[in-house]
């Protein structure tokens, strides 16, 4: 019996036996693990078509030679020809215009806010200019690395690839979570487990033990594709380039502007705060199939719905009234996530443009995520078997 | 026949229906080419020139004979003209000295490889009202980009060594070719969806047992195997004839009646077949495809022991046999591909079709034999 009176002890040691053996029951199936190796084999096919080819790992490791060669200060030919390269290239923050690059996405884009909404706009921009002086004076627009327009680092590591990993740990999640709590409707026990409140409640730690196999398929695919990217292409003494640096800026709304970041990150950690936004949105998206089931109470059902729902919440992203109604909408999109993922924490979309619209994305996802899944979970608790 | 008739119910239910319905708008939404005509992919990458393309067809027929290139040359003075009359009403590129369309366009060629520090005040002025007036959605954008497809037009006149030039350039097979590589993972994630669903009911609710045991109920899993088979035949003609009515419904069955292949583009090896025709036999060999990959997907459904195993099933099976059919459909009947070899597309399709007959052939064969104890 879980009684949730007594804290510690027994307990918990029994809760916590609870999850181990059901996180036991993903790992036994081997089907779980045929998804992953697809899904590892989707991301070297990404990283090899980008610079697998023999002439692209050439480029590569001549160029990470000059990088490092620059960053102990030697001199030969190459390095001069990259610092040629640089004069031409690496001057993006010196006239950089935020207010100009605003209004040219606004024309292309024919988004036309008005009133306080594009006075909102306007003085986020002032602020990313602010940025980009902080960032011209503290000279880190001025470090060494891959040329972006060349290579595409940052869109293909946080872009591309982020992308599909992105989706990947959300499928993985998904199928853990749902395997294990259709489980006991499947093998036909649900009238021995949910006959008691006690039974019911250990639904509630069947979707922990999803999400934990989950987010443990999830580090490995991470750690197997990251880890084959930076075989291919190496970043080593590269990390402490800052995400801002003209030379990773790459084009993009068909300009070539930095990547103007609202704090100082460098290539760590903005890594390691994507990862965090991968940990955060894994985490969702298991809450999310949990409510699900106790609104469905049929896995397949569940992950078809939430599958048309994901791409419906793509789509409507695209749905502007150019007014702060856009902002609500953004911000509780799941989809955004999505789309933005790749210019997280980078001046990008118009009514995101300012600091922290990720965790306020995040945030808003949150509450319409975990309403449902309480409840649901309240309900579910009611529930009669017939 | 009333068991397959049965089957057939119990397969096409009606919720899955309604999603794959839903599945299948928001595919096209987000995947389809179709879907974002007029823009993309065309000769000029941009909204006007499929709709001109169309309005030269229905002036002038699908093809016109090499002699009466005067009739495009026409077209291209009278736009010029029209350019010409709003550039002289917008008075920045008035004040700028720009009086027609050459001159526009000649500073403008000229100004493109110069930064704001490299050009005088004037310059950059002159630059922006050339951009004001050649972008955002503007009547001058529309004229500008029209005269640069009559112009590529022209261009096939002067350079070709056939006796007519085909008015429908790359866009339309772009479009086609492009949707077609996409089309069979759309339609095998909507089979995926229906077996998975039939077949792991039939296990949860326990029937296989009675089925394999007497001789009639082991004769139920080739008319199964048949009910999925007339059902995903439904589903792939259903959606076939919805991207032949979409395609219809957004203007785009003026195409239809020319030649299938591009004045100076890559060869075909079916030859004199019309835009129209070859887009049918394009539309049957991928259901073919379907068809035959809806095998291993049979195969695959058979094997789940739960519905998440299903779709863990299907999700590496959808993808394989997606990445086999967009390869096999990237650009039908294209004298040049990455095989060199003419009609390699029915090749595969024969090996896939033999492939499929494999598969069912020794499932069913195991499901006649194997001892359920």
């Amino acid at each position: 019996m879980i009684n949730r009176d007594k804290k510690g002890g027994k307990n918990t040691r029994l809760t916590y036996r609870i999850i181990f053996l059901e996180c036991q029951k993903i790992f036994r199936n081997p089907f779980v693990l045929l998804v992953f190796l697809t899904f590892l084999l989707i991301n070297i096919v990404v990283v090899q078509n980008a610079y697998g080819s023999q002439d692209d790992q050439k480029s590569v490791q001549r160029t990470h030679r000059v990088l490092q060669a620059k960053e102990q200060g030697k001199k030969n030919s190459d390095v001069e020809v990259y610092n040629e390269y640089k004069q031409a290239y690496g001057k993006l923050y010196d006239n950089l215009d935020m207010l100009k690059i605003m209004k040219m996405k606004e024309k292309m884009s024919r988004y036309e806010p008005t009133g306080k909404y594009q006075k909102f706009i306007e003085n986020n921009y002032k602020k990313l200019q602010k940025r980009t002086d902080e960032i011209k004076a503290s000279g880190a627009d001025q470090a060494d690395f891959y040329p972006g327009i060349v290579y595409f680092v940052h869109g293909t590591l946080f872009g591309k690839l982020g992308k599909k990993l992105l989706l990947e740990i959300v499928v993985l999640v998904f199928l853990s979570v749902l395997y294990l709590m259709d489980y006991e409707r499947v093998q036909k026990t649900e009238d021995q487990v949910f006959v008691t409140r006690c039974g019911k409640d250990t639904l509630h730690l069947k979707m922990i033990g999803g999400i934990l196999s989950g987010l443990i398929y999830s580090a490995l695919l991470l750690l197997a594709s990251y880890g084959w990217f930076l075989a291919k292409l190496p970043l080593k003494g590269l990390w402490k380039v800052p995400v801002s640096a003209s030379m990773m800026a790459e084009p993009r709304f068909g300009m070539l502007n930095p990547f103007v970041t609202f704090w100082n990150v460098n290539l760590r950690s903005y890594l390691l705060l994507t990862l965090v936004m991968f940990l955060a949105i894994a985490l969702l998206a298991g809450v999310l199939a949990g409510a699900g089931w106790y609104c469905l109470k049929n896995s397949y059902l569940v992950f078809l719905v939430l599958s048309v729902l994901l791409m419906g919440s793509v789509q409507a992203a695209l749905v502007h009234t150019t007014t702060f109604l856009d902002i609500v909408l953004a911000i509780c999109n799941p989809g955004i996530l999505w789309i933005t993922c790749g210019s997280w924490f980078i001046e990008n979309d118009l009514t995101l443009s300012f600091a922290g619209s990720e965790f306020c994305c995040l945030f808003g996802c949150g509450i319409l995520i975990l309403l449902p899944y309480f409840i649901g979970k309240k309900r579910f608790r009611k529930w009669e078997l017939k | 026949m009333s068991i397959l008739i049965q089957e057939c119910k119990k397969m096409l239910s009606v919720r899955l229906l309604l999603l794959l319905a839903l599945f299948t708008v928001l595919f096209y939404n987000m995947f389809f080419e179709l879907n974002l005509y007029p823009a993309g992919g065309q000769c000029t990458d941009s909204p006007y020139d499929m709709p001109y393309a169309a309005k030269l067809i229905r002036k002038y027929g699908s093809t016109l004979p090499v002699t009466e290139k005067g009739k495009i040359e026409k077209e291209v003075e009278d736009l010029k003209k029209q350019s010409t009359k709003l550039i002289r009403e917008d008075s920045a590129l008035i004040k700028a000295g720009i009086s027609d369309f050459d001159t526009m366009m000649k500073e403008r060629d000229r100004l493109a490889d110069y930064t704001d520090e490299q050009m005088s005040e004037k310059e950059q002025k002159e630059k922006e009202a050339i951009m004001d007036f050649t972008s955002f959605e503007t009547e001058g954008e529309k004229i500008m980009f029209q005269i640069q497809y009559a112009n590529s037009l022209l261009d096939d006149f002067a350079l070709t060594d056939r006796p007519e030039v085909n008015l429908l350039r790359s866009g339309a097979l772009y479009i086609l070719q492009t949707d077609m590589s996409k089309m069979p993972v759309m339609i095998l994630i909507c089979y995926a969806v229906l077996l998975v669903a039939y077949h792991v009911r039939e296990r949860i609710r326990g029937v296989m047992p009675l089925y394999s045991t007497t001789k009639t109920g082991r004769e139920i899993y080739p008319i199964q195997y048949l009910g999925g088979f007339i059902c995903c035949l439904i589903i792939g003609v259903l959606q076939l004839l919805a991207y032949t009515i979409v395609w219809y419904a957004k203007g785009m069955g003026i195409f239809w009646q020319c030649p299938a292949w591009e004045t100076r583009g890559i060869e075909c090896w079916i030859k004199g077949i019309s835009f129209g025709q070859y887009m049918g036999i394009y539309e049957i060999l991928v259901l073919l495809f379907c068809i035959a990959a809806m095998a291993l997907i049979y195969g695959l459904a058979r094997l789940a022991q739960g519905y998440i195993t299903g779709v863990v099933l299907s999700i590496p099976g959808c993808v394989i046999t997606g990445a086999a059919g967009s390869v096999i459909f990237e650009g039908l009947c294209s004298s040049f591909n990455m095989f060199s070899m003419k009609m390699w597309e029915l090749y595969a399709l024969a090996g896939c079709a033999v492939l499929a007959v494999l598969v069912v052939y020794f499932r069913l064969r195991w499901d006649e034999k194997r001892d359920i104890l």
